[in-house]
């Protein structure tokens, strides 16, 4: 069990009997009543979402996960194909509920998996990582309003904003929380 | 951060003083509050070097009993009893053990008054003049303009306020009927059929409280507009405060503004009943033994009935400036060297 205050993006619950996720959190404390931590929380199984708001006097359920690492091979239609790094052994994680993720996710890396029992629910991925820019305008004059920049396609199909000294092949570094560029890499 | 800060707050004070609301400044530390049971409190001491302690006060181990207001009420309430009249004040204000989060500071400014002879309705036109006047002077083009000043928020904080009870609310955001504001049961049921998970009939271990404002955030709060000021006026009575019931309903007279979704002031037409101020007492101060920070009551409060009808309202001064400003952390309008004087949105980024 744990106590809602201890709640954040990513704990898994189990509410009603169900595996969930939680992929937002706020805390609320209205003053004139108790103090809630209003949460927004995805079905692991199912992938539908549900909005519940909780005492933080109450106690929850947390659901038991644990993480694996493992090498990401390649995309299929609907599913991501993984393999653990020790077993060897092959599994899929849906791309529902992955959502921007997928754009930080290159083919041959290694991601730690989240599972729960056997079921792998979440990728976790690196708070900023490198990319290569496969498409990018030469000779573009910046926006001057915007401090000079343009926007660019990296190796994933994630658009980025970079300033216009940036081209094609270049090695960029991205924060993967805000999709917003960091700096070149020079490697 | 800073000028414009100073600018709101004495654009403030311009409004006030020139409707003769009387300045005060009451002090920071009380020997007692109004017990507030959902709101947890800071405790110091007096330690008085010849040993004796201050008469009629609690005492702890080293000396009297000393605890940081979470709002100037209490005192102000002493004056309006006295015959003060109408008086606004701010104040800084204290809260302890809230969840971190970007709209919550435990030190913050509270803007507070109180306009006698006049009930909670005259107070949300107060408070529509109130915003009409900092919109304007805020935007006075013979004036440097602040920086931070965000356009769009400034034109939503614009009155008139949409005034919407919480019934109403109810309905139009959460096609939640009149009828389950009738009873426990009756709330219980709708909060059910709304898709939250409820305790099973015949469990009274969830209040009308929690299940109210279970129902509230999770379906009402975040639909509010946020293109215009929302004043959401008769909440539940049986959410316990000190404001005076609406005669023949199960709602009392008091309100809550919303500016760009973020609740920032409270109004209450003030509680005068001696039974109903005791009553309140009793109960809040039983809530008030399982406190993580207990404290005496101000049992002068029940002196409040002689005081003439007023209305107060309470205004979180630095969620005005986060709305003004569209800050989305309250650190970014506070002067605190802890957080970085006017913390940057980015400065920790990913920390949450």
């Amino acid at each position: 069990m744990i106590r809602p205050g201890q709640i954040a993006k990513g704990t898994c619950l189990i509410w009603k009997g169900e595996p969930y996720m939680v992929t937002e959190r706020e805390f609320v404390n209205p003053g004139k009543g108790a103090a809630f931590v209003r949460v927004k929380l995805k079905n692991l199984r199912s992938g539908s979402v549900l909005r519940e708001t909780i005492k933080t006097s109450e106690s929850v359920e947390e659901a038991d996960v644990f993480d694996r690492d493992a090498q990401y091979l390649y995309a299929d239609d609907s599913v991501y194909n993984f393999m653990d790094a020790e077993s060897y052994e092959q599994f899929t994680v849906g791309r529902n509920g992955l959502e921007e993720k997928v754009f930080y996710m290159k083919e041959g890396e290694t991601y730690r998996i989240i599972m729960w029992e056997t079921t792998p629910i979440d990728v976790s991925v690196p708070l900023k990582i490198v990319l290569e820019v496969t498409e990018a305008d030469e000779g573009v004059r910046g926006d001057t309003v915007t401090g000079a920049t343009k926007p660019v396609k990296t190796e994933t199909g994630l658009e980025v904003r970079v300033p216009i000294f940036i081209k094609q092949g270049d090695k960029i570094l991205v924060n993967t929380e805000s999709g917003d560029y960091v700096e070149r890499v020079n490697q | 951060m800073a000028q414009l800060r100073a600018r709101v707050i004495a654009e403030t004070r311009k409004f006030f003083d020139q409707r003769l609301y009387l300045e005060v400044d009451t002090p920071l530390l009380a020997p007692a509050l109004i017990p507030e049971p959902h709101i947890e409190v800071f405790a110091t001491e007096h330690r008085n070097p010849n040993g004796n302690a201050d008469a009629g006060v609690a005492t702890t181990r080293r000396g009297a009993a000393r605890f940081l207001i979470p709002s100037p009420e209490v005192w102000m309430k002493e004056l309006l009893t006295a015959g003060y009249g109408n008086m606004y004040q701010l104040s800084h204000c204290f809260r302890n053990a809230e969840s971190t989060g970007p709209q919550h500071s435990s030190e913050f400014t509270m803007l507070e008054w109180y306009t006698v002879n006049a009930d909670y309705m005259d107070s949300a036109d107060h408070t529509d003049a109130l915003l009409e006047h900092l919109a304007s002077e805020l935007t006075d083009h013979r004036l440097p303009r602040p920086a931070q000043l965000s356009a769009d928020r400034i034109r939503a904080c614009r009155p008139p306020a949409l005034r919407l009870s919480v019934s109403e609310a109810f309905e139009r955001y959460a096609g939640i009927e009149a009828g389950a504001f009738d009873g426990v049961e009756r709330m219980r049921e709708a909060a059910a059929s709304a898709g939250l998970s409820v305790r099973p009939a015949g469990d009274e271990s969830e209040s009308y409280d929690d299940l109210f404002q279970r129902m509230f955030l999770t379906f009402v709060e975040e639909k509010l507009p946020a293109d215009r000021p929302v004043i959401l006026t008769d909440y539940p009575a049986a959410v316990p405060t000190l404001a005076e019931q609406n005669p023949d309903t199960p709602f009392a007279r008091r309100w809550e503004l919303y500016l760009a979704g973020i609740e920032v002031a409270n109004c209450y037409s003030e509680e005068r009943d001696p039974d109903r101020l005791r009553s309140y007492l009793q109960y809040a101060e039983e809530a008030k033994l399982r406190a993580l920070v207990p404290h005496p009551a101000a049992k002068g409060l029940v002196a409040f009935s002689s005081a003439p009808a007023c209305s107060g309202v309470a205004l979180g001064v630095d969620r005005l400036l986060m709305v003004f400003t569209a800050a989305k952390d309250i650190r970014e309008v506070i002067f605190s060297t802890t957080f970085g004087i006017f913390r940057s949105p980015q400065a920790d980024r990913g920390s949450e």
